[in-house]
């Protein structure tokens, strides 16, 4: 689904240049679930980023489903974004002005999905990460784990192809954290293919494989640290 | 989609509602002052356009020049008859001339403005008759008709069809027509006509038709030409009409002159340089630019106003317009959402200006001199246009920040890097270096046309213009047994609260005739065109008006004084000469003008006096056009000048009244203080563009102020972890509150630095147009400058304050 060739980020300031991502080929195929792991600052996110079409890289390439997007300008990327992928942040990122069924169907709204449709989906939606009763609601009359839903429930409504999460446990307690890797784990099993960055190897467990990066670079998949542990 | 950007619009406004309100309300100032002059504008255009044949209908006008340019609203009658003849395509033709008389019906007298006109007059403009027939009134002798209004006043409720009105106690004319009141929006102030064969009677064929081609007796024509094509084809023939048509005994003259004739198109006439016989006279077009470049600074500042804070609040939509994106939002979505918000808060804005506009329409069109309402804005498609646009204000102040907003890369808003930081700082300063820029243009402006007002009231015009009173005596040359002039002037001065009493053939401030004077021996090309006045021997007490040399008038030289009719060229007359008039003749001294001789036709006189120089218009007078030659006269003037003893003012006054009433009973008085006459025309030339720039000071620096305001509060949220880690590392909170501070100051400092030019250059171009001006003094740009950036310091202190003494940890936790 997704292959990467030596993709490069580079961030420019005046003086310094820092590579975000220094030659990452990689390649996740459909109805995988990837967890990547890495220390502080080692570009587990500005990768999930590029992957998400949320950022450019600088070099390299990008084939998205066998289509090139490497060099595609925001509004080619926006069209793709909204007909394959979700997004799902540490933080929630939920528009504060706007209702939890709003934020829910403001995803829907972007991909001109009529209103008749949208409703029973929103609901739907909703109901699957069990937050329906809350759906008149702003996010901040919410817990963190319920904001987090509601995020999933924006994210999958959709039916993306590719589900993306950044640290989505992050801001959550233990309780909460799992009910969320559950969630992700039946989307996966729904077809959806997962990217999830993580701090934590609980997490990380439930997905398929886990990719290793650090300093822009990956170090290490789950399939080679199985044939080393096999030796 | 619509329904979630107000949603949101709705929303981030509650939830903000400072900060709305100081959009809105900046917004609602820019509105009000465009919409005002927007309706200032559309009534302006709006001149005139009522006559039905308007497109048609041109004024015949003259320039000519003598020691200045001048451009007439009249004709020298000559050109007149010759146009007719060689240009076919003009349709109809009419003369008019404007006039003032005591008009009497039965016990009731009252004097009014009248015109004599031709008869195609009353057609070609289509005038309403209520009564009477229009294509035929004015056809008889002794006929007139009259504006509606005019017949209220005359005849109450009586038909005053058929009734007579006497004018001037001599002539009888009968009212054959009632015509609608013209609406204000003409530049024809007519309120009753009579038909020029009735003065024909009198005086002869040549009234209003003489054959001259250098006399200008006030006479204007209309003419009708069909078709902008033929009307522009006579009006590129005219300098060989000219040419094919002069007189060979006035072409001297007419070249001299450069006499010239145009066609000026009806609807154009109200904003015409031409007003009377005179030099251009653009003082409606400049009111009317200055205050649409006030309306257009006021706008662009409240606009400023609007994008600078919309960029502001970017820090904190930057989550939302992230995950807009993220979900798939293009930059046009995001483009639309936002400028939907923009006109939103504009129609909000649209809203309170309304009221606000309506309850402002009466002083200003007071204070413009215009006639529009408001009911008449909403009874027309102009409210469509004001909301349009209005709507175009929202998206022009909205396009900036929709564009930057929409463009960020997903990501970096989400997490707050974006916003290149430095630029786009630099922008907002830049905006901000506008703003207060515009704000210091218009102070030092409305600064100096204050200082000029106030210097237009105490320039010496070389006379003393308080104690005096111009009293109309309505004296008529052609009934001069009406009334006992001698006796009435000689009861007025009998008064010991009265110290003289002179007489002026010309109305004050009037200049008087204007005629080429000379030397004796001068050829035609050396004469020097002056104004000159003739006066009696009490002139010079009465105005004060110091003796340099010589002697005055006076009754034991009667040679001084022009006898009453046909002038007697053999016969040497006195007058009086201004030093001005000693140079410009060429005298070494005061004292070696005298007893020289002056020429003018075939007129001669001996200079005995010299006085010093006057304006009677004092500084909005040309001093080309001062008054510098007074000719000794002892005929009864119309006008009498009277010089009160101000210790005894309301006794003398009262005597006036008294004398007045005993000669003249049936007759009401008409005395004025020349000071009143003189501040009202200062008023008339300035209060427009005096007030709207006052106004205008206060708007743009309040807005400048309120954008500042929450400008500040916005940078000092974004600074809030510097602030914290600063604090953390040891620093003062005066160090902060500067550091803030200054940040702010320096481009208001900036704006005063250019802004100084600008406006040194804008009030310079201003003030040029009087022939008396102020120089704004450096000390007031200084001041200025000092008090913007005060004010700004004082704008950004309080935030900084606030913001250097909360908690380091507060300011760090933000993240």
């Amino acid at each position: 689904m997704i292959e990467l060739e030596n993709i490069c980020k580079i961030h420019r300031t005046d003086e310094i240049e820092t590579a975000a991502l220094n030659d990452v080929t990689l390649a996740i195929s459909e109805g995988e679930f990837v967890s990547i792991m890495g220390p502080s600052g080692c570009g587990k996110s500005t990768l999930l980023n590029m992957l998400g079409m949320l950022d450019t890289p600088t070099s390299g390439h990008y084939l998205f489903r066998g289509e090139e997007v490497a060099g595609y300008g925001e509004t080619r990327r926006a069209g793709i974004r909204k007909a394959n992928i979700g997004v799902i942040f540490q933080s929630f990122n939920l528009i504060e002005e706007l209702t939890v069924y709003e934020n829910v169907d403001l995803a829907l709204l972007y991909q001109g999905v009529p209103l008749s449709e949208r409703r029973p989906r929103v609901e739907r939606a909703l109901e699957r990460v069990a937050v329906d009763h809350r759906s008149k609601h702003f996010p901040q009359q919410l817990s963190g784990g319920q904001q987090q839903r509601v995020a999933i429930a924006r994210a999958l409504i959709g039916a993306p192809k590719l589900l993306l999460a950044d640290e989505p446990t992050g801001n959550l307690d233990t309780r909460n954290g799992d009910d969320v890797m559950e969630l992700l784990r039946d989307l996966n099993g729904d077809g959806a293919t997962v990217v999830m960055v993580t701090h934590s190897e609980h997490c990380a467990a439930y997905g398929s494989r886990v990719i290793r990066l650090r300093d822009g670079q990956i170090v290490e998949t789950d399939a080679e640290a199985d044939v080393e542990a096999v030796l | 989609m619509i329904k979630n950007y107000l949603l949101v619009t709705l929303r981030t406004l509650r939830r903000q509602p400072g900060f709305t309100a100081i959009k809105v309300l900046s917004l609602s100032l820019g509105l009000i002052c465009s919409i005002l002059v927007l309706m200032h504008v559309q009534y302006t255009t709006s001149y005139d356009r009522h006559f039905d044949n308007w497109q048609n209908i041109y004024r015949l006008v003259t320039s000519l020049t003598t020691d200045q340019r001048i451009d007439s609203d009249q004709i020298a009658e000559g050109v007149f008859n010759p146009l007719l003849k060689d240009y076919g395509q003009i349709e109809q033709a009419a003369k008019i001339r404007s006039d003032n008389g005591l008009f009497t019906y039965g016990e009731f007298s009252s004097p009014n403005d009248y015109h004599w006109v031709e008869p195609a007059f009353l057609s070609m403009f289509s005038f309403d008759f209520l009564r009477g027939d229009r294509e035929t009134a004015l056809d008889r002798p002794n006929t007139i008709v009259i504006s509606e209004s005019a017949a209220r006043k005359y005849f109450g409720d009586t038909d005053p069809l058929g009734e007579t009105l006497t004018l001037n106690s001599r002539l009888e004319v009968q009212v054959t027509g009632i015509y609608r009141d013209l609406p204000p929006n003409t530049h024809l102030d007519i309120e009753m006509m009579i038909g020029v064969a009735t003065a024909r009677q009198v005086a002869g064929e040549s009234f209003m038709n003489g054959s001259t081609w250098v006399g200008f007796g006030g006479t204007m024509a209309y003419l009708v030409i069909p078709g902008p094509a033929a009307a522009e084809s006579l009006r590129q023939d005219l300098p060989n009409f000219i040419d094919r048509n002069v007189p060979e005994q006035q072409q001297s003259f007419v070249r001299q002159y450069e006499h010239a004739l145009d066609l000026e198109p009806l609807a154009d006439i109200y904003l015409s340089p031409r007003q009377g016989f005179g030099p251009a006279d653009y003082g409606r077009r400049i009111v009317l630019g200055g205050l649409s470049l006030f309306a257009v600074l006021i706008l662009v500042s409240s606009c400023i106003n609007f994008a600078n804070l919309s960029l502001a609040q970017m820090q904190q939509r930057g989550r939302e317009i992230g995950v807009r994106k993220t979900l798939g939002a293009s930059r046009g979505d995001l483009l639309a959402q936002f400028l939907a918000e923009a006109v939103l808060l504009t129609m909000l804005a649209f809203l309170v200006a309304l009221p606000v506009v309506y309850l402002l329409v009466p002083p200003y069109t007071a204070l413009t001199g215009t006639a529009f309402t408001f009911g008449s804005m909403l009874q027309s498609s102009q409210i469509i246009w004001i909301l349009l646009f209005a709507v175009t204000v929202g998206l022009l102040s909205g396009l900036l920040p929709a564009l930057k907003m929409s463009r960020y890369q997903p990501i970096a808003a989400i997490s707050g890097k974006r916003d290149g930081g430095r630029s786009s700082r630099w922008f907002r300063a830049g905006l901000t270096v506008v703003q207060f820029g515009f704000a210091v243009v218009v102070v030092i402006f409305a600064i100096g046309v204050n200082l000029q007002v106030k210097h237009l009231k105490e320039v010496d015009p070389g006379f003393n213009r308080g104690n005096l009173i111009v009293l109309d005596t309505r004296y008529s040359p052609s009934s001069p047994n009406q009334f006992g002039y001698q006796a009435m002037v000689d009861e007025l001065a009998s008064h010991p609260g009265i110290r003289a009493v002179g007489r002026a053939d010309a109305a004050p401030p009037n200049n008087g005739g204007y005629n080429p004077w000379g030397r004796p021996g001068w050829e035609q090309d050396e004469l020097r065109t002056i104004s000159h006045l003739g006066v009696d021997e009490h002139y010079l007490e009465a105005m004060q008006i110091e003796l340099l040399a010589g002697r005055n008038f006076s009754s034991d030289f009667p040679a001084d004084f022009m006898p009453a009719g046909q002038p007697d060229p053999e016969q040497t007359y006195g007058v009086l000469i201004t030093t001005a008039a000693v140079r410009n003749f060429g005298f070494a001294s005061s004292e070696a003008a005298l007893d020289e001789l002056l020429t003018v036709a075939n007129l001669t006189f001996r200079i005995i006096g010299v006085t010093n120089e006057f304006r009677l218009s004092g500084g909005l007078e040309d001093a080309m056009r001062s008054t510098s030659v007074l000719r000794g006269t002892d005929r009864p003037t119309r006008s009498l000048l009277i010089r009160l003893d101000p210790a005894q003012r309301d006794e003398a006054l009262s005597h006036i009244d008294t004398v007045w009433d005993r000669h003249r009973p049936d007759v009401p008085i008409d005395r004025q203080f020349y000071e009143q006459i003189y501040d009202s025309m200062v008023r008339e030339e300035t209060n427009g563009i005096n007030r709207a720039s006052q106004f205008a000071a206060v708007l743009t620096v309040l807005i400048a102020a309120l954008g500042l305001y929450a400008l500040a509060f916005f940078s000092t949220q974004q600074r809030t972890k510097e602030i914290g880690i600063r604090k953390v590392l040891g620093a003062s909170v005066g160090s902060i509150v500067k550091l803030l501070t200054v940040s702010f100051v320096k481009p208001v400092l900036l704006a005063c630095t250019i802004a100084v030019f600008f406006a040194w250059w804008i009030a310079d171009y201003y003030l040029g147009q009087f022939s008396s001006r102020v120089e704004i003094p450096v000390l007031v740009y200084i001041s200025v400058v000092a008090f913007t950036v005060l004010l700004a310091v004082c704008t950004v202190i309080v935030h900084s304050t606030n913001v250097a003494t909360s908690d380091p940890v507060q300011s760090l936790r933000d993240e």
